[in-house]
């Protein structure tokens, strides 16, 4: 494997440490609020990296934090803040983005140690099945007219074509379902710990939007994740095994809008596919590694179809071959490409897509509750369908 | 003829925030679906936008859309996300396309057929109905066979 950067090795980006606080259902943590749970998720990234929390020196996050870099510097008596940003995207999309920024400070050297994190309090009033959370969307009145206002009926036309021109079946759907629940049951950190999924349940279970069920949504959680970003010469000086970021981008296709607005504009020919594709060559460009030598991947799965779409985008199966990738096993915990290992948003907890980025952390420690043999890279993504996504290649 | 809309008036939040997309609805109210056309290139695009993606251009025409439409894809709704959907699930979205113009699509619903008749590919026909005062909504339904 070799690397693409000028940046020179040793001032290379590393995570040196992850945090998390209690995930739980929607609500649970609402009396904390989400300052708290990300002081929190930030504290125990700098304890597990060795770090004093006074000398972190850059902040990023995404999606609209409310966790503000004021909020950040105060609480946690950061001495030199010199970096702070904000990705933008709905969603989960800016998960790895905010890493990318990381990176970029970093190895830039506007930063030192950068904290990423992301914390969400499911509030009343912007939850994932309720109109109302999209006054941020500027186009949204050539949507809502029509009844689309909520992410699982923005994104299920885009499922349903990919469906109808692949012959995916609700059965590749429902394997992804059922993969992601079964590493759940592993880890003790899943909000769907203990709660095994059969196939009876998940046909059963209701329709939102077809063809999404229920159990193709994601879920709505409580919660706060960070990591901690430095570079490898500072990495050295600390007790943990650093993880290197081989490459960590932004992007996304032409005409493709925000989430369902790419509806309007997308090339005919990649309705169904995600507007990965673009993004994808070029991480593995930066990175230097090609797509075989992937050894798992926490693909970012707010619906069952995006994980399926992923896979063919980010090059781990071919165009068209995602329903019979996930159909043979593949995805599943011994199969050649096992993926979202602690459970993923579907069944671990939805922050938003950064405790995909800690499990690929666990995983290339040798940490994980369904720890993958031998793992040496893993890829994980953010977000599909809206711009920009972003997804990152790690490596231990 | 006096028609119950499809969908309810779901209130402010169908409200228009662009400037660039005032003029659309402005002549949906007149009951003409017009896309955006390029003066200088002769591109069409929508949605609205202040240049064109093809030249950097302005200069913009309104011209009416092209009354061949096809059912591009689609989704049955059967969650209400909000009070005023309950009476009105399961209800269908339909992202309509134009076989004569290149990526230009909106999105819309289907007002005669059944979910499980609902096929991509499916000709449409444009109808329009009023949601609410002033909203005038471009609206589709199955194209006649020998159109």
């Amino acid at each position: 494997m070799s690397s693409a950067s000028p940046v020179r090795e040793s001032q290379r980006a590393c995570i040196v440490g992850i945090g998390e606080t209690r995930y739980t259902k929607r609500g649970e943590q609402a009396d904390r609020g989400e300052w708290a749970l990300a002081c929190e998720a930030a504290l125990n990234a700098t304890r597990d990296a060795g770090l004093d929390p006074r000398n972190i020196e850059g902040l990023a996050s995404y999606s609209g934090d409310t966790s503000l870099p004021w909020l950040m510097q105060h609480a946690l008596g950061i001495q030199h803040l010199r970096f702070a940003s904000m990705v933008w995207g709905g969603g989960g999309s800016g998960a790895c983005g905010s890493l990318a920024h990381a990176v970029a400070a970093v190895e830039s050297g506007q930063a030192a140690n950068v904290l990423v994190f992301r914390s969400i309090v499911q509030r009343p009033g912007s939850r994932y099945g309720e109109a109302g959370g999209f006054s941020e969307v500027p186009q949204i009145d050539l949507l809502a007219p029509f009844g689309m206002l909520m992410p699982a009926s923005m994104m299920a036309p885009s499922f349903m074509r990919y469906m109808h021109e692949y012959g995916i079946r609700t059965e590749h759907l429902a394997e992804v379902a059922l993969a992601f629940r079964d590493n759940a049951q592993r880890n003790p950190r899943a909000v769907m710990h203990g709660l095994p999924l059969s196939i009876n349940q998940y046909m059963a279970a209701r329709m939102i939007a077809e063809p999404l069920r229920l159990y193709d949504c994601c879920q709505e959680n409580d919660g706060a994740c960070a990591l901690l970003v430095t570079t490898a010469e500072r990495a050295r000086d600390l007790p943990g095994k650093p993880v290197r970021v081989l490459s960590a981008q932004q992007g996304g296709n032409p005409g493709w809008g925000s989430a369902t607005m790419g509806s309007h504009t997308m090339p005919a020919a990649e309705y169904g596919w995600g507007n990965g594709e673009q993004l994808s060559n070029d991480l593995y460009a930066a990175a230097g590694v090609s797509p075989s030598e992937v050894d798992f991947a926490q693909i970012y799965d707010h619906f069952t179809p995006a994980v399926l779409m992923s896979l063919e985008n980010f090059g781990l199966c071919g165009r068209g071959e995602g329903g019979d990738f996930v159909a043979a096993g593949k995805i599943r915990r011994g199969g050649s490409m096992p993926l979202n290992t602690a459970g993923g948003l579907l069944s671990e907890a939805y922050i938003h897509g950064l405790n995909l980025v800690a499990e690929a952390v666990r995983q290339l420690r040798g940490e994980s509750t369904s720890q993958v043999p031998g793992a040496r890279v893993g890829l994980v993504t953010a977000g599909i369908g809206s711009t920009p996504i972003s997804a990152a290649l790690l490596a231990a | 003829m006096t028609m119950t809309s499809y969908l309810p008036d779901l209130g402010p939040i169908t409200a228009p925030q662009l400037p660039d997309h005032f003029a659309f609805w402005d002549y949906c109210a007149k009951r003409e679906l017009r896309f955006q056309c390029c003066s200088a290139c002769g591109q069409w695009r929508h949605p609205p936008a202040p240049v064109c993606p093809h030249c950097g251009s302005a200069a913009v025409e309104w011209k009416l859309a092209p009354s061949r439409a096809e059912l591009f894809s689609y989704t049955v709704v059967h969650h209400a996300s909000t009070p005023a959907l309950r009476g009105h699930v399961p209800y269908n979205i339909a992202i309509v396309a134009f076989p004569d113009l290149v990526d230009i699509r909106i999105v819309s619903n289907v007002l005669d057929v059944p979910p499980q008749e609902l096929r991509i590919g499916m000709p449409l026909q444009l109808v329009w109905q009023e949601q609410a005062p002033g909203r005038v909504l471009p609206l589709f339904v199955r194209a006649k066979a020998t159109a």
